[in-house]
């Protein structure tokens, strides 16, 4: 286990009977990044996440949190981890003050001042039951209540679901906040690509199990283009495109794909070869949200050449 | 703070309204088993109200444990993947300690603890206190590992309540399914209804400890593994080794073997087993198609040979039949006695007790039938009127009676023996006659070990085993209870280990008045008086052969009974 990597996962899998929800999943997340972990719903993001934190049990493969293995997470090591999940059921029946007050004893690095900064960052009132707060509010106290001892990693699950722009706005301000102060290792599933956009410097997508992308955004929207391609004169004959060119659609004399090459020049290179003399080549870069939709996309089309 | 009571605090806080209220529970059944069923026996307002009270209690403290334990359990729950507490550094055992330490306090130790004190208070004997402690502690324990092994397989209360429900009916349609199939299978006399009271006692213990054992295991299985699956296995198991042992234990680890004082004059060798045959007594049992049908043919029996002041129960007969010229047709079969009710408190029996006494009242006779053979129908008609040969030995269980104290007719004179205690409590004379108030508590022991034939709590207390005379020994007179006013017809005090309750005793009987009418309890009569308490003491358990050459099943042949005598009990086994 590397002591660069705050979580680490090698063939991973987990099915429950027939279904496979995760398959051979191999992800690496650096220390110290902001790793967004993007999938469509129902891709495995929960269920991955559910494994790193031995809510569940693999069914196979193996993998470590902050060097320790999945399936023995120890509390010493639990209490250097953060969790936020918009699933997880809280004890309503405390106040925050309660809350803060029962997890306290159970983190060695609890910081009492920085709870109280937090406190008012979030301007949460501390004698007000969980069940009589509103999801945001909620949300923020288990936020709260996962930062105050200063965690080493920060996994935080679908944490954007039922939050108004504002409070995600103000939770995403004070995550960046946060990392950037502590140099946390941040982890956070969503499908929520425009918000994640602005946190993560590293990105994962799943997609029916599977991860088909891990590596830094910039690299990865570096890679990403969309490409299009206008034929000269009346040209009808089109090029075999290269079998890793996503998405290709024609319309026309036009031409339209996703190019996603490990090795721009090259591939720019060989699509100049591709393509008869005179045919105009336009390539333009693309948001993490475009990368998303294009990948997800892309996975349905080869799932329903399989199923065909 | 540990971490430990850090958690139980915060448990405590989660549960301070229902904590609070079943703190008052306790307090409430404490108070109730202290003061008791003080209420007039023929008050039937407040014998009703006592009563509805002491069985409401329970259900309410058993109702409270079942709703706080899931809410205690499931506020940390074991299945689901959504719970707080599974991302957070808590570790399962500190966890498990927690709500173990948390329910045995509030559920078992508090509860027990108010009850040994007022055990203590109304002086029961250290002795029997002690005894009684195992069996409080583990009832409470058993209840208690049950909520708790549900809770932990549920992921929150409305699923406990249900699957709860779903066990509940379930446990009830296999126990009946049980006893049906035992019924139509085995017959009759496999069923727990045949079986002497100390099996199933020692049943029940078994079957108890098994379930204690195996709740214990899921919910540590559960804890520390969170293995949904195996835990369910534990728990089914569980449901099964109950019916199972509840069903099939034969060890009867709780029965008391009688050791015969030594001055006991019973000799086996001397009782003799006198039929008479009910010709028309006989009926047929069958259940279903596959069991067999049983004709039974059914005898007062009765024993012969006691000395004075002595009286006999038959607990059991084998009998074999063997007709005239016909060896092949034997037929033979094992009988438990029919329970009836029989007064052994005769006018013969109390003049032997009273030598030279006059014994004024009359005797309550009720026959008590046994069934001598058990035989097919078709084999019934086939031989019911051939004469042959009737062979049986008899199980017999002889007590004798004694005086076991003599009570002064004034309020506050009091009876202490073990865990029982008599006082009286009013002597209120009446035209004619008396009644006198006796306040009665008794500790009943469901673990005590038996005597054959009888039942737990039954030997101190049950009008069978316990008889009350007025004597005036100046006058030479014992007068008899009325009959009716004996039946002490306010209601017990059932769930609880400690029951307090009066009951009232008559002189004379009206019928008797009328019958007597020279006799009258009047002022004088009573200044010289005393209550005496008789009660019976096990001294020997015999088994007696018979043996009758021309018997016929349809002819009353009492007069024709002869008896053979078989001594089973070696005398070494009868020393004290």
């Amino acid at each position: 286990m590397s002591d660069e990597l705050a979580i680490e996962t090698y063939g991973l899998c987990k099915r429950f009977r027939r279904k496979t929800a995760v398959e051979n999943l191999n992800l690496n997340v650096p220390v110290g990044s902001v790793f967004a972990f993007l999938g469509p719903n129902g891709a495995g993001k929960t269920t991955t996440i559910k494994m790193l934190m031995n809510i569940l049990s693999p069914s196979s493969g193996e993998g470590a949190v902050l060097g320790c293995p999945i399936t023995h997470i120890s509390p010493e090591i639990m209490a250097q981890i953060g969790y936020v999940s918009e699933n997880q059921k809280m004890p309503e029946w405390m106040t925050v003050g309660g809350l803060l007050s029962y997890c306290k004893p159970w983190y060695p690095t609890w910081d009492d001042a920085f709870c109280d900064r937090l406190l008012k960052q979030f301007d949460l009132p501390m004698d007000r039951k969980l069940r009589h707060l509103s999801r945001g509010m909620k949300t923020k106290a288990a936020l709260l209540s996962s930062l105050a001892y200063r965690p080493r990693l920060l996994v935080l699950d679908e944490p954007f679901s039922g939050l108004d722009p504002l409070v995600r706005d103000e939770f995403i301000r004070g995550v960046l906040e946060l990392t950037e102060q502590e140099q946390w290792t941040v982890f956070v599933s969503s499908h929520d690509i425009d918000e994640v956009e602005r946190l993560a410097n590293w990105v994962g997508f799943i997609n029916d199990g599977a991860l088909t992308v891990c590596e830094p955004v910039a690299s990865l929207q570096s890679r990403f283009r969309k490409i299009e391609v206008i034929l000269a004169g009346e040209t009808t004959a089109r090029p075999v495109l290269p079998a890793d060119c996503l998405l290709p659609e024609a319309s026309g004399r036009t031409v339209r794909f996703i190019d996603g090459a490990a090795s721009v020049p090259d591939r720019m290179e060989e699509l100049h070869r591709l393509f008869p003399v005179g045919a105009q080549m336009s390539a333009s870069p693309m948001g993490l949200r475009d990368i998303f939709l294009t990948l997800t996309r892309h996975g349905r089309v080869q799932k329903e050449r399989g199923a065909a | 703070m540990s971490l430990l009571a850090h958690h139980m605090k915060k448990d405590a806080r989660h549960l301070r309204w229902l904590l609070g209220l079943w703190v008052l529970l306790v307090a409430a059944e404490a108070l109730l088993i202290n003061f008791g069923n003080r209420a007039e026996p023929d008050n039937l307002p407040a014998q009703i109200a006592y009563q509805m009270i002491s069985v409401l209690l329970p259900m309410l403290q058993y109702l409270l444990v079942i709703v706080m334990v899931p809410l205690l359990v499931q506020d940390e729950p074991l299945v689901g993947t959504t719970a707080f507490w599974f991302t957070r550094p808590v570790p399962r055992r500190l966890l498990l300690s927690s709500k173990a330490l948390f329910c045995l306090l509030a559920f078992v130790v508090l509860p027990a603890l108010v009850e040994l004190a007022v055990l203590s208070i109304n002086r029961v004997p250290l002795m029997d206190v002690a005894s009684v402690a195992p069996e409080i502690i583990f009832s409470a324990l058993l209840r208690l590992a049950c909520a708790f092994a549900l809770a932990a397989l549920t992921l929150n209360f409305a699923r406990y309540a249900i699957v709860g429900a779903a066990a509940i009916v379930a446990i009830v349609v296999i126990s009946a399914a049980v006893t049906l199939t035992m019924l139509f299978v085995f017959g009759l006399e496999e069923t727990a209804f045949a079986k002497p009271a100390s099996l199933l006692v020692s049943r029940s213990i078994v079957s108890n400890v098994v379930v204690l054992l195996l709740c214990l295991a899921t919910i540590v299985n559960q804890y520390l593994t969170r293995r949904t699956g195996w835990s369910v296995v534990l728990a089914v198991l569980a449901i099964a080794g109950s019916f199972a042992v509840s069903s099939f234990w034969q060890i009867d680890f709780m029965q008391r073997e009688t050791q015969a004082p030594a001055d006991s004059v019973v000799d086996c060798e001397k009782l003799s087993i006198g039929p008479r045959f009910e010709s028309a007594d006989s009926s047929t049992k069958s259940f279903g198609r596959r069991a067999k049908a049983t004709q039974r043919v059914r005898a007062e029996v009765s024993v012969h040979g006691l000395p004075p002041a002595h009286v006999a129960d038959v607990a059991a007969m084998r009998t074999r039949f063997t007709p005239e010229g016909e060896e092949a047709s034997t037929i033979s079969s094992t009988n438990r006695e029919t329970l009836y009710y029989r007064s052994d408190w005769t006018k013969k029996n109390l003049s032997d007790l009273f030598p030279g006494l006059r014994i004024i009242g009359q005797d309550i006779t009720y026959s008590r039938y046994a069934d001598i053979l058990t035989l097919p129908p078709p084999q019934y008609l086939e031989l019911k009127n051939k004469r042959g040969a009737l062979d049986g030995e008899a199980d017999v269980l002889v007590d004798r009676l004694v005086v076991s104290h003599t009570f002064s007719l004034e309020p506050g004179s009091r009876f202490h023996e073990g865990p029982v205690e008599e006082t009286i409590g009013e002597v209120n004379a009446e035209s004619g006659g008396v009644i006198i108030l006796v306040r009665r508590s008794q500790l009943t022991r469901n673990w005590a070990r038996l005597r054959k034939g009888t039942r737990p709590g039954e030997e101190n207390a049950n009008k069978r085993k316990v008889y009350y005379v007025l004597v005036n020994r100046e006058r030479g007179e014992v007068v008899m209870p009325n009959d009716d006013s004996f039946v002490d017809f306010n209601f017990s005090s059932f769930p609880f280990h400690l029951s307090v309750k009066s009951f009232s005793l008559r002189y004379p009987a009206d019928r008797l008045a009328e019958r007597e009418s020279s006799f009258a309890i009047d002022a004088d009569w009573l200044a010289g008086a005393e209550l005496v308490r008789l009660a019976r003491e096990r001294v020997a358990e015999c088994t007696v052969a018979f043996h009758e050459d021309d018997f016929s099943m349809t002819e009353d042949l009492s007069s024709k009974a002869r008896s053979v005598h078989k001594h089973t009990i070696p005398a070494d086994d009868l020393a004290p």
